[in-house]
């Protein structure tokens, strides 16, 4: 399944225990914790067996958080050459049982191609909710539904998700006036007007420019963008106000700094791993490593972007050669560069990738 | 993954001292069970299936959060630690209950594809039906995955928080969450079809 089943799974997990209704149990637990409380411990030994796995758990996880300074910017135009089409790793592991239930999208409208298509997806970071960058197959006409279904089609990668389920936009246009331009995008009903219970103001925000990041890459141009419902200007989306086109918010502050292009999540690869991405970093310095199924740090290096210092982020690409590494499951996490050492600001931006080597 | 096998440790003298702690631990007990008692034993549900075994779990989780009271006086340090007890506690009892258990439901889940799979659109399942499937399919996972899905998506843990309760690398729990949602979707296809609201 393509589609975003996420905040439905969400769902129906918290749904499936929304009846238990537990006994009072407090003056049971009193009575417990009267007791000796040596003559317990016996009993439950995990309660110290763990504290050692969890102290080194957090040092492995100091080495890489889940970062995003304020500010960091995008290309607005994807390239085709930094899409994951040109790096080996395109293909899935068979072992994901996404590709066997995969089946043609249920959208009402015509076949057209599928293309890989650039797609932003909100991701959780210290600094709050940032836009992440994918490539998605997606089925459409033209570059503007594909991106359309896209944004309405779950993430490979867990640590994303997209706040448009399946049919919640259904039409876009363009007028092809470049920058100038405006791109429309019709919601689906007026229930997209209001912000959703439990959907905080930052993040309505990042749901909002998930659909103009996206859509302006499919333009390739940073068009306005106006939202519309039955035709007309909408007040509000997700309640953010919405009358007038909108533009693009500012890219470093919008963006995660860094978004990994390959390897995809879940990605199968060969002797040599393609490693590339977007980043704006401190002086152009992207770090990265590789971590074994067990948390070991196996391969590390840096690599340079094309540039910083501007309201974008810079292509960076390397080959590392993985041809000592055993086969097995690994896990890529790329980081900008913090000179502060996290004094300043979020800490550096992170974003992460399983993926098996065969 | 492998679990460490867990030998008895030394009695913790720590534990001897937070007995001695007296109405402030007890005071602590009483605000986290009032606040927690509840979405703990929901989330013990979802690990472990059954509501007495899930009061069972956090009961014994509040017990141990008591003793250690000296050394979790922040709230929030205290729910972390509520949460690494039921998720562990949840592990131990499916351990004890065997894989025999197990793999009863699985056959249940087989035999019965009613339950376990898409009934058709017009045989809606009724909400306690629902309820059970989502719960069969979470106990057909693999521990590891059914227990990041949890912390996940019915606790809403970061990828680190949930790395940290169950010690293993933001990696692995990464690895767990991408394979065991898609499991997850492919069991529940039928029911996630339905219309978002």
């Amino acid at each position: 399944m393509t589609d975003d089943h996420d905040p439905r799974l969400r769902w129906l997990m918290s749904d499936a225990v929304s009846d238990v209704e537990p006994r009072d149990s407090l003056t049971q637990i009193r009575s417990r914790t009267q007791e000796d409380p040596m003559s317990s411990s016996p009993q439950r030994p995990w309660v110290y067996a763990f504290t050692g796995a969890l102290l080194s758990a957090a040092v492995i996880v100091a080495v890489f958080l889940i970062g995003g300074l304020p500010g960091g910017s995008d290309d607005p135009t994807p390239a085709a050459d930094d899409s994951p089409t040109a790096s080996p790793t395109k293909d899935k592991p068979s072992k994901e049982p996404t590709k066997a239930t995969e089946s043609p999208t249920t959208n009402p409208e015509p076949a057209g191609s599928e293309e890989l298509t650039a797609v932003y997806y909100v991701g959780d970071t210290r600094g709050g909710p940032r836009l992440f960058r994918e490539f998605r197959p997606a089925t459409g006409a033209d570059q503007f539904t594909r991106a359309l279904a896209a944004l309405q089609g779950a993430p490979l990668d867990p640590d994303y998700r997209t706040w448009w389920p399946k049919g919640s936009l259904v039409d876009v246009s363009f007028d092809g006036n470049g920058a100038d331009g405006v791109i429309s995008v019709t919601i689906a009903d007026a229930s997209l007007r209001a912000i959703p219970a439990g959907m905080d103001e930052a993040t309505a925000s990042a749901a909002v420019e998930q659909v103009i990041y996206t859509l302006q890459g499919a333009a390739q141009a940073r068009a306005a963008v106006q939202f519309r419902l039955d035709g007309n200007p909408v007040d509000q989306v997700y309640g953010v106000p919405t009358s007038e086109p909108l533009a693009n918010g500012p890219v470093l502050e919008t963006l995660n700094l860094i978004s990994i292009t390959t390897p995809e999540q879940g990605a199968t690869v060969g002797d040599s791993l393609t490693i590339s991405g977007v980043a704006n970093s401190f002086e152009a310095n992207v770090v990265w490593q590789i971590q074994d199924g067990d948390g070991k740090v196996v391969k590390k290096g840096f690599v340079t972007a094309e540039g910083w210092m501007e309201e974008k982020l810079f292509p960076w690409s390397a080959t590392v050669d993985v041809s000592t590494l055993a086969p097995g499951d690994y896990y890529f996490a790329a980081s900008t560069d913090d000179p502060s050492g996290g004094a300043e600001g979020n800490g550096p931006a992170t974003d992460t990738k399983n993926f098996t080597l065969s | 993954m492998t679990h460490a096998t867990v030998a008895a440790p030394p009695r913790a003298p720590s534990l001897v001292v937070s007995h001695d702690l007296g109405p402030a631990a007890e005071a602590a007990l009483e605000e986290l069970y009032a606040a927690h008692w509840r979405s703990l034993v929901r989330l013990a549900v979802l690990l472990v299936r059954d509501v007495p075994t899930a009061e069972e779990v956090v009961q014994d989780a509040f017990v141990a959060v008591h003793g250690r009271w000296s050394r979790l006086r922040e709230h929030d340090k205290a729910l972390a630690y509520l949460r690494q007890c039921v998720v562990n506690g949840a592990r131990s009892v499916l351990r004890r209950r065997g894989t025999a258990a197990r793999y009863a439901a699985r056959e249940v889940g087989l035999a019965d594809p009613a339950r376990a799979l898409a009934p058709s659109a017009e045989q809606e399942a009724a909400v306690g039906d629902r309820r059970a499937v989502v719960l069969d399919a979470l106990a057909r996972l693999p521990e590891r995955q059914r227990e990041v899905l949890a912390l996940r998506y019915y606790v809403d843990l970061s990828e680190a928080d949930i790395a940290d309760a169950l010690g293993i690398s933001r990696g692995a729990v990464k690895s767990h969450a991408s394979r065991g949602s898609s499991a997850l979707r492919a069991s529940l296809g039928h029911l996630l079809e339905e219309a978002h609201d």
